[in-house]
């Protein structure tokens, strides 16, 4: 093993670690279910919906699922995922999310998301916002949702776009 | 073999085959008896209802539970109906069965002392999937077992509020040991004697209605354990011991008997507290001390009327007017709190109000509601026109203000009998808050707008549910979601969005709570990898689902989900 790749080995390590101690400060927890790194992309000032990102996993024993979803921001929050059809990738509200054991749920572009409808305010990049997430055994937790740029896929890990 | 011992083999052979499920149930269910063929095939449409079914197996095996269950979940067989012979278990079916859906929902042990499980669906002149839920639910509600349940019930009811209230009528209305409250002695014996009777009945029926028997499952010891150890069993003891605290209480007297024909009286409020749909209406902390007061002041309203009767007849005239003016003195305020106590447990059990029209729990409250309504009119005709007329009246003798009251009260009487009967009744059906919030489905439904009005109206009732196994993400439509036939979907991605294209996938539902084994049924798999099929939900309840996928040779997907099927809840 040459020195570049203890280099390359160690960096990620780091990353990881990093990226683990982090977690902490966007982790929410109801009951058994953890809720982490929720975000959201920022909208346009007109737009009248916006998605919710996050992963939900299961520390407990026994499943349990996501029922619904409330904001103050928004007319209402549903669950929505999409589904390729027919070959057609089509959007389409759940009446529930399972989060078993074992198995962390991802709520992803593309995929899994709650779905904000009725904007009240818009999105902007850099701000947070909260959203109560209720869980039918676990009950509800609410959690601060961060806002990132129009184009993110994935959630910001440092932490420093957090309203100061 | 002499005919006995071998009575006596089977009893043991049945011993160790429930020894062995009870040791081997932490463990998987291991197959090794498999069914080879049944009668009636699974799946099956049959034209006239048959004698017997029949389940065959590729080894001897133990029956342990074998049952047929009507759409309602009642089951309509006996387990001395069941008859094994080698590999063969054969159930007999009684006469006159219905049109509809029907579930055989077996547990047998193969040679080797290993459960095996399952369920069979088949229909009677329809296809296999239930009738129209209500008609179901009121097939299932009016069986021999239930109507004696609810008899009994009311029957319980009646006299247990008869003898508490009558207790408290004696403390509070009359004074103890004075020549009135002596004469309602032995009446009071009698209604307590009923009330303990009934209680104790009413566990046994617990007990069968809980093991799935009938009537005659009262002969067995099994039946009044189970009863015994349910929450009705728990409200048996409590009223027993307060029915014996009246009893006592009415041959003592002084402090010592009134202290004892309260505490009978509490005692009776709470058995009504222990148990019932009302008391465990979430929040408990509020229903059950809801139930508690509505019940005491149901026992004291209830109890007063023969008392009062009694005395109407045959007391002095100053001793009538004095009880009667004490009595509605105390009245009034027991009946605001029986109302406002009985109002806050109607808004928990319905939930919204249009499950008084909707639901079968709601026509129940509402014939009980109009009676109470006449019964609060008949109360306030006695409190302000017809016992002032008796004060007014100064003999007894001639004064149509005796008559009248005593007709109002008896009036009274037979109404009350009628809002017990229909109290009892709630038992028949769940409440609407059980069908709104039972797994939450109901709770989401209800948030479950169409946010552009491009879903088909159809899909509104379905169920959507998303579920992973690993990184797999399956999302599961089931519409629509009600007893019956369902269309089952699935959709099957992998992490990066990419579809899962299966070897092979089926479907396991049971439904835990009804006593269903897994009803297993093969899925089809079409190009764009979703998998489809139809699904048979025989009956209401919470069904757990085990969707199970066969992604390569040597890989399988598990997704477990569970989905609350409503009740009587229309298309």
């Amino acid at each position: 093993m040459n020195i570049k790749n203890v280099a390359i080995n160690l960096g990620m390590a780091l990353c990881l670690a990093g990226w683990s101690g982090n977690a902490g400060a966007h982790g929410y927890k109801a009951g058994s279910i953890e809720v982490e790194h929720p975000w959201a992309r920022s909208t346009a000032p007109s737009a009248p919906s916006g998605a919710v990102y996050m992963v939900l996993s299961n520390e407990g024993k026994d499943a349990d699922r996501l029922i619904s979803a409330s904001t103050p921001i928004a007319e209402k929050a549903e669950l929505h995922t999409h589904i390729a059809d027919d070959g057609i990738m089509r959007m389409r509200p759940v009446s529930a999310v399972e989060v078993v054991p074992g198995s962390p749920t991802p709520f992803a572009p593309g995929g899994l998301h709650v779905m904000l409808l009725g904007l009240k305010q818009s999105l902007v990049s850099g701000k947070a916002f909260p959203l109560t997430l209720n869980f039918e055994k676990s009950g509800s937790v609410t959690i601060q949702v961060e806002i990132q740029g129009a184009g993110a896929m994935q959630p910001s890990h440092g932490g420093s776009e957090l309203p100061k | 073999m002499a005919p006995i011992s071998s009575v006596v083999t089977t009893r043991l052979i049945v011993a160790l085959a429930v020894l062995s499920i009870c040791l081997l149930m932490a463990s998987a269910a291991w197959a090794h008896a498999v069914v080879l063929e049944t009668s009636p095939e699974d799946g099956a449409e049959l034209s006239t209802a048959p004698r017997e079914i029949w389940l065959r197996f590729n080894e001897p095996v133990v029956p342990v539970s074998v049952r047929v269950l009507d759409a309602s979940g009642t089951a309509i067989t006996s387990p001395e109906g069941v008859s094994r012979e080698a590999e063969t278990v054969r159930v007999a079916l009684p006469d006159g069965m219905k049109q509809g859906g029907y579930v055989i929902s077996y547990r047998v042990t193969s040679g080797d002392g290993h459960p095996v499980a399952g369920s069979i669906v088949f229909g009677i002149g329809t296809t296999p999937e239930a009738e129209p839920a209500d008609t179901a639910a009121s097939d299932g509600a009016f069986s021999i077992i239930s109507v004696a349940a609810v008899t009994m019930r009311a029957l319980h009811y009646g006299t247990l509020l008869a003898t508490a209230g009558g207790g408290l009528f004696i403390v509070l209305v009359l004074g103890h040991g004075t020549a009135s409250s002596a004469s309602l002695t032995t009446g009071l014996c009698l209604t307590a004697i009923v009330a303990g009777a009934t209680s104790v009945l009413g566990v046994g029926l617990a007990g069968a209605t809980l093991q799935g028997f009938s009537v005659d499952g009262l002969l067995t010891a099994e039946v009044w354990r189970t009863g015994l150890a349910s929450s009705v069993g728990v409200a048996a003891m409590v009223a027993f011991s307060g029915l014996l605290s009246s009893v006592v209480g009415l041959a003592l007297k002084g402090r010592v008997g009134n202290v004892a024909l309260i505490c009978g009286a509490l005692l009776a409020a709470a058995s009504l507290a222990a148990t019932g749909h009302a008391a465990t209406a979430p929040p408990e902390w509020l229903s059950r001390p809801l139930v508690f007061v509505h019940g005491l002041m149901a026992a004291y309203w209830v109890g007063a009327l023969w008392p009062l009767v009694k005395v109407l007849r045959e007391a002095p005239a100053d001793e009538v007017i004095y009880a009667v003016r004490r009595f509605s003195g105390i009245a009034v305020i027991a009946v605001i709190v029986l109302a406002g106590a009985g109002g806050v447990l109607s808004v928990l059990q319905l939930g919204a109000m249009d499950a008084v029209t909707n639901t079968p729990y709601g026509w129940v409250w509402l014939v009980k509601m109009t009676l109470v309504a006449a019964l609060l009119s008949l109360a306030a005709l006695n409190r302000q026109r017809l016992s002032p007329a008796l004060v007014k009246s100064t003999t007894r003798d001639g004064a149509s203000a005796y008559l009248l009251l005593d007709r109002s009260v008896r009036t009274e009487i037979a109404v009350v009998a009628v809002v017990v009967l229909a109290t009892a009744s709630f038992g028949l059906t769940p409440p609407p808050r059980a069908l709104l919030t039972q797994d939450g489905a109901g709770e989401s439904r209800r948030h479950d707008h169409d946010p552009d009005g491009a879903r088909p109206a159809g899909e509104r009732h379905g169920y959507t549910t998303v579920v992973m196994a690993g990184q797999r993400m399956a999302t599961i439509e089931i519409d629509p979601a009600q007893p019956g036939r369902n269309r089952f979907k699935a959709y099957l991605t992998e992490p990066g969005g990419s579809v899962v294209k299966p070897l092979e996938a089926h479907i396991d539902m049971a439904n835990p709570g009804a006593g269903i084994e897994p009803i297993t049924r093969s899925l089809n798999i079409t190009a764009q990898g979703t998998v489809d099929g139809e699904i048979d939900l025989p009956m209401a309840g919470r069904w757990t689902l085990a969707l199970d996928v066969l992604i390569d040779d040597f890989e399988k997907a598990v997704f477990r989900t569970e989905l609350n099927v409503p009740e009587g809840a229309g298309p």
